[in-house]
């Protein structure tokens, strides 16, 4: 590719990626139904789209896959040959290989083989029609010719002698300086003017200097010009050669060229035209960043509310009026500052989703199951960190809901369903928290397999086991070390289990639920925060560290009198509005203390969990900057990550759900309170 | 603090010595980032033995491993000549707590031998890039890339690549 066509690299890319997308979506709707005419005419569209533009940019093979393509489409649509399983795979398969293309074009690398596919697609229309439309090589000839031709201005200046077919009499002379309106215009369907007026302009530089330009440059590279332009060309040569080659540029429909006779005192105003700047004044809409600068831009704004939190701690002491109002402002503005940050890391959970489609439909093809995929909330915005990895975990859950929870077509009709099996995965959010549903109709999980596997991983005794219910036994399957997959397969297995995706949701600061009904399918909550990195937090005090809690489990801070706690089974206790709830002496869990110590209590709810996490002193809520921990200590489950305090201090954040599971008697059942249908799934606040 | 540039000539290698419990040991230079004093250390309840607790520098949060403990010596009494040396390995920034840095010294290659087969003592010879031998003075040269690591690795890492690589031999196949 020419130096000069790879600054429209991005734009090519940017644009052939999406329009593949397109014709992906669209190649899923004629699969559902074959008979949709629009969306077989929109998929020729965008086929043909995609081979101009990647003609234009010289991507000979990119081209030719989708004129294949193009020529497989025109069957369906001429209905030579039907919407079969087959053929769709060969469309399929031709989209990836696209995809993968642009993707190489991207990184410089050159065109893959594609004449596997080119011979698929030539004997699937073999098969359909008798006279099989050979795959025309169109423009790939011509292209080559262009290409081997690139102008060499110097050799140009001698070889141009030869006779045009617009000779001019005085263009014969050999280095007379002449004007030629050339008039170029393009093909109304051209999809890419402004690339391909930069290629005919470029040869046109090439040969000569261009006094004057209609429109002007910048409306022609910004694509804003009706298809046709005229350039004035001071030129020495003969221009026949050039024309030609301009005529040979795709979608060139007319390409003339007169001399004008009157020069000189136009040049001058003309001048001033062509010096107007040749950077691109494109109007910028968006741009892409870097990840990691916005996390570095990340990391000074936590920096900031951090000197900020200092500069309010000092203001408290000093009490001086001017001093305050400068740090409210500043308050203000930081606030401000860290909201746009956060929203700019923000991604709409659709890059995640608009996966799944086609990975579902893989997949059933692969198991022979048929599978609807239902998607919803695909505007719902999550942190990027926090997309990145979510993608990962639900395609682990998909492929588990696929695997082992959708029964074949014939054993779904013998138990009554329909032979269609559905998923759906449905995002939502809720307040500054997004709730993630994967939900099957498939056959649920299997709980006498949980029980025994459970026995035969030894997580829990034959007793324990007898006395949970199955809700319990059902979320052993998110245990650490658990995995039911009998036999690996190539779909799930693999030892990921939901064990697995489990701890990589509470890994993202997340939780996780499982609800299975035997026969009636499985459904996963997940909530998530929007954000990993900045959250509000209680600060509290135990002997001389201070931690961090975040405020989300929290429902209620109280002082507790000795009095108050009572001990029930060797577990102390304290009654809170009405119910019993365990105390987890936050101090002797972490085992800076021996003794029961501490006068607040901070209660709080993960599902149906509640605990009185207790604490000497509560120091007030703050918004704190979540920094990871090192691998080393993200294995301690009572701490999700650390912050720097205003002091400068380090502070580590407590992770309540860890601390609940580890804390002994930290469960506590309500059976009274709790409505069979009120499942709160994945934990969080219960006391909506 | 002090900075540190690594100017060694190629013959020689540049080591930082320091002591823990009186001995003396030394790591490259190119392995250590900065030296500080250590102030403020929050500990971690719960950590690992050898993680002595976290700082904050200049915003970032480091890990501190206790090398006493690691080497198999009992842990350190903070001292006004107690460092923090800083390290930058593979994993990431961690820093690591010793008694007193005395210098950084240029030893020629050759004076340098290969770490005994069997452990030296009570240090686990892996942790061992070689001995310096100079003035009559024998220096264990740690390498720090292996004290500062955790032989196994955490689990959700596992998980994560785990479930890369599945996917990418499922998809599109």
């Amino acid at each position: 590719m020419s130096t000069d066509l790879s600054k429209y690299l991005d734009m090519y890319v940017t644009q052939t990626k999406e329009d593949i997308d397109k014709l992906a979506d669209k190649l899923l709707e004629i699969e559902s139904n074959p008979n949709d005419a629009d969306a077989i005419n929109e998929c020729f569209r965008l086929a043909h789209t995609v081979k101009g533009n990647a003609a234009t940019m010289m991507f000979e093979k990119t081209a030719q896959l989708a004129h294949a393509m193009e020529n497989l489409l025109d069957e369906l649509r001429s209905e030579r040959a039907e919407v079969n399983p087959a053929i769709m795979d060969i469309f399929f398969k031709c989209v990836d290989r696209l995809e993968m293309m642009v993707e190489d074009a991207r990184e410089k690398k050159s065109e893959p083989d594609i004449s596997d596919l080119l011979k698929m697609i030539t004997e699937e229309m073999g098969e359909t029609t008798e006279q099989s439309t050979p795959v025309p090589e169109e423009k790939e000839e011509e292209k080559k010719e262009s290409e081997d031709k690139k102008p060499k201005t110097k050799d140009r200046k001698k070889a141009a002698t030869e006779s045009g077919k617009k000779e001019d009499k005085k263009s014969e002379s050999k280095g007379e300086k002449k004007t030629v309106d050339f008039k170029i215009k393009l093909t109304p369907e051209c999809d890419m003017r402004a690339a391909r007026a930069f290629i005919a302009l470029r040869l046109l530089e090439e040969a000569g200097r261009i006094k004057e330009l209609t429109p002007r440059r910048e409306m022609i590279e910004n694509d804003k010009f009706g298809g046709t332009f005229n350039a004035l060309v001071e030129i020495e040569q003969d221009y026949a050669d050039l024309v030609k080659k301009i005529e040979q540029i795709k979608d060139v429909e007319q390409v003339s060229a007169d001399i004008l006779k009157e020069t000189a005192e136009k040049a001058c105003d003309a001048d001033a035209q062509v010096s107007i700047p040749r950077e691109r004044m494109r109007e910028i809409r968006s741009v892409r960043v870097k990840m990691d600068r916005l996390d570095d831009l990340l990391d000074s704004v936590g920096e900031l509310v951090i000197s900020k939190i200092r500069l309010a701690e000092i203001g408290k002491e000093i009490e001086s009026k001017q001093l305050t109002e400068s740090i409210l402002a500043l308050d203000r503005l930081a606030s401000e500052l860290q909201y746009n940050v956060l929203r700019i890391r923000m991604v709409p959970i659709d890059v995640v989703f608009s996966k799944f489609p086609r990975m579902v439909r893989d997949l059933s093809r692969q198991m022979g199951k048929e599978v609807e995929l239902v998607l919803e909330g695909h505007e719902i915005e999550l942190d990027r960190s926090v997309i990145d990895k979510l993608g990962d975990l639900l395609v682990h859950l998909l492929r588990n809901s696929m695997d082992h929870g959708i029964e074949s077509p014939e054993e779904r009709k013998k138990s009554g369903k329909t032979p269609i099996g559905k998923i759906r995965l449905a995002a939502s959010q809720e307040q500054n928290r997004v709730m993630i549903t994967v939900e099957d109709d498939g056959k649920g999980i299997d709980i006498l397999k949980v029980k025994s596997k459970a026995l035969e991983r030894g997580l829990h005794s034959e007793e324990e086991l007898d006395s949970m219910s199955d809700d319990e036994l059902t979320n052993i399957l998110g245990t650490p070390g658990f995995s039911t997959a009998d036999k690996v397969t190539a779909v799930s297995g693999r030892g990921v289990g939901l064990d697995a995706v489990k701890s990589g949701i509470e890994s993202l600061g997340g939780q996780m639920s499982i609800e299975s009904t035997t026969g009636r399918g499985v459904r996963i909550a997940i909530r998530l925060p929007l954000t990993l990195a900045i959250i509000l937090a209680m600060l509290v005090r135990v002997k001389d560290q201070i931690y961090a809690i975040p405020v989300d489990p929290i429902q209620e801070t109280i002082s507790i009198a000795p009095n108050d706690v009572k001990t029930l089974g060797g577990m102390k206790v304290i009654k809170f509005r009405g119910e019993i709830t365990p105390m987890i002496y936050l101090s002797r869990l972490l085992k800076t203390s021996e003794t029961h110590t501490g006068s607040q209590a901070i209660v709080v709810g993960i599902g149906q969990k509640k605990g009185a996490i207790v604490v000497d002193e509560l120091l007030g809520q703050q918004e704190i900057v979540v920094k990871p921990l090192d691998k080393h200590l993200r294995r301690i489950p009572f701490f999700g990550g650390a912050t720097i305090l205003g002091s400068g201090e380090v502070a580590l954040i407590v992770d309540v759900a860890g601390v609940m599971e580890h804390s002994r008697g930290g469960y506590v059942k309500v059976e009274n309170h709790r409505e069979p249908q009120d499942r709160v799934f994945g934990g969080g606040i219960s006391n909506e | 603090m002090e900075e540190i540039t690594a100017t060694a000539r190629e013959d020689e290698v540049q080591l930082v010595v320091f002591t823990i419990s009186n001995e003396e040991f030394a790591a490259e230079i190119n392995q250590v980032k900065e030296i500080i004093t250590p102030a403020n250390i929050t500990e971690v309840p719960s950590a690992p033995s050898f993680v002595y607790g976290v700082i904050n520098l200049r915003g970032k949060l480091i890990t501190i491993v206790d090398l006493h403990k690691r080497l198999g010596y009992e842990s350190p009494q903070l001292t006004g000549s107690t460092k923090i040396i800083v390290s930058d390995v593979k994993e990431g920034v961690l820093g690591m707590m010793v008694d007193n840095v005395l210098e950084v010294k240029r030893i020629p290659e050759k004076q340098i031998e290969p770490p005994p087969p069997m452990s030296a003592g009570r240090i686990d010879s892996e942790y061992i890039q070689g001995i310096a031998k100079t003035d009559d003075r024998l220096i264990v040269i740690l390498d720090l890339t292996k004290v500062l690591i955790d032989e196994d690795e955490g689990r959700i890492n596992q998980i994560q690549e785990g479930g890369v690589t599945s996917d990418d031999e499922n998809i599109g196949s």
